[in-house]
C-alpha cells in the first residue's frame, strides 16, 4: 500500500490559480491518485492544517460527489456516500473508488486506486464515458 | 431620497426546519450536525446564485432534497432565498479563496469572505423560505 495523502495536502495548500475552479482542483486531485495505482488515502478535517485547505475541502468534496454521480450514473447524496471514477494513470486506466462525508462537523474523504488489468474487475457502473474524453466502454476493461 | 442598495438573490438549500431557523436568526458558523461533535463546526455559509444552471458543487434545490433524505424529520426540503447586497459579495470576490469557490458557482461566506458582514446585515435583508 502506498499513500498519496502528502501530495494531496500539498495540492490543497498550494497557491491558487487565479483563474482556477474547484472542478480543476478536483481533476488534479484525481490525477494524483491515478498516478499511483496502489494509492490509498484517508483525509479528515483534522489533517488540514492551513486555512486555505480548510476552506477548500467542503466545496471540493461536493464537486467530487457531483462528478462521481455524473460519470457513473449512480445517484448519490451530496453529503455522504461512495465515490467512483476512472482515470488514466502512467500505466493505463485506473479505477478510483472511495467514500466521503461532507457535513458541518463531519468532513472526510477516503480514496483507493486500483489499476485496471486482468486481475480485477471494477464495478461496471464505473466503466463509462467520462467528461474527460476517456471513452471507456463498459466491457473489455478487465 | 436615498436609493436602495443593489442586491443579488442567493439560494441556500436545506430542510424546512433549518431554513426557518436561519431566516429568523442568522447563519450559525458554530453549527454542527448531529454526530459531528468531534470535528470543527460549519465555519461558513454556502449559497448559490439563482440563475446558475450548472453548479459543480450542487444546486441548492438538490442540496435541500439530499439534506432532507438525511434528516427526514425536519419538515422536508426547502430553499432559503436571501437578497444579499452587492457590497458584501464584493468582499467575497476580493478574497482569493472566496473568488475561487465562486468561480465554481458556490458563494461561500466565511470569516475572510464576507461572513461577518452578512451576519451583521442579516436582520435587514429581504429573505423568504420556499418549501419544495
Amino acid at each position: 500500500m502506498s499513500t498519496i495523502r502528502a501530495p494531496i495536502l500539498e495540492l490543497l495548500a498550494a497557491p491558487l490559480d487565479p483563474e482556477g475552479t474547484v472542478e480543476g482542483l478536483a481533476e488534479r486531485l484525481l490525477s494524483l491518485v491515478a498516478a499511483d495505482p496502489a494509492a490509498e488515502m484517508t483525509l479528515t478535517y483534522e489533517d488540514l492544517l492551513d486555512r486555505q485547505s480548510q476552506r477548500l475541502i467542503r466545496p471540493l468534496l461536493a464537486c467530487l460527489a457531483q462528478k462521481s454521480e455524473t460519470e457513473t450514473g449512480k445517484p448519490l447524496n451530496l453529503f455522504t456516500g461512495p465515490l467512483e471514477f476512472v482515470r488514466i494513470g502512467p500505466t493505463g486506466r485506473v479505477h478510483i473508488h472511495g467514500e466521503f462525508e461532507n457535513r458541518p462537523g463531519a468532513v472526510r474523504l477516503i480514496l483507493r486506486a486500483l489499476q485496471l488489468g486482468n486481475r480485477a474487475t471494477p464495478p461496471a457502473s464505473s466503466l463509462i464515458k467520462t467528461e474527460d474524453n476517456l471513452a471507456l466502454p463498459r466491457d473489455g476493461l478487465t | 431620497m436615498a436609493s436602495e442598495p443593489a442586491v443579488v438573490t442567493l439560494h441556500h438549500g436545506t430542510t424546512l426546519q433549518r431554513a426557518k431557523l436561519i431566516e429568523a436568526n442568522r447563519p450559525n458558523p458554530h453549527f454542527r450536525e448531529p454526530g459531528g461533535d468531534h470535528q470543527p463546526a460549519a465555519g461558513g455559509f454556502s449559497m448559490c446564485l439563482t440563475e446558475v444552471e450548472d453548479c459543480p458543487t450542487g444546486y441548492p434545490r438538490r442540496a435541500a432534497h439530499d439534506k432532507n433524505l438525511l434528516y427526514p424529520s425536519e419538515g422536508g426540503p426547502a430553499i432559503l432565498e436571501v437578497l444579499v447586497p452587492e457590497w458584501i459579495l464584493a468582499i467575497l470576490y476580493a478574497d482569493p479563496v472566496g473568488a475561487f469557490n465562486a468561480r465554481g458557482k458556490e458563494i461561500r461566506f466565511e470569516p475572510e469572505s464576507g461572513l461577518m458582514e452578512l451576519l451583521e446585515a442579516w436582520p435587514t435583508l429581504s429573505k423568504r423560505v420556499i418549501p419544495l
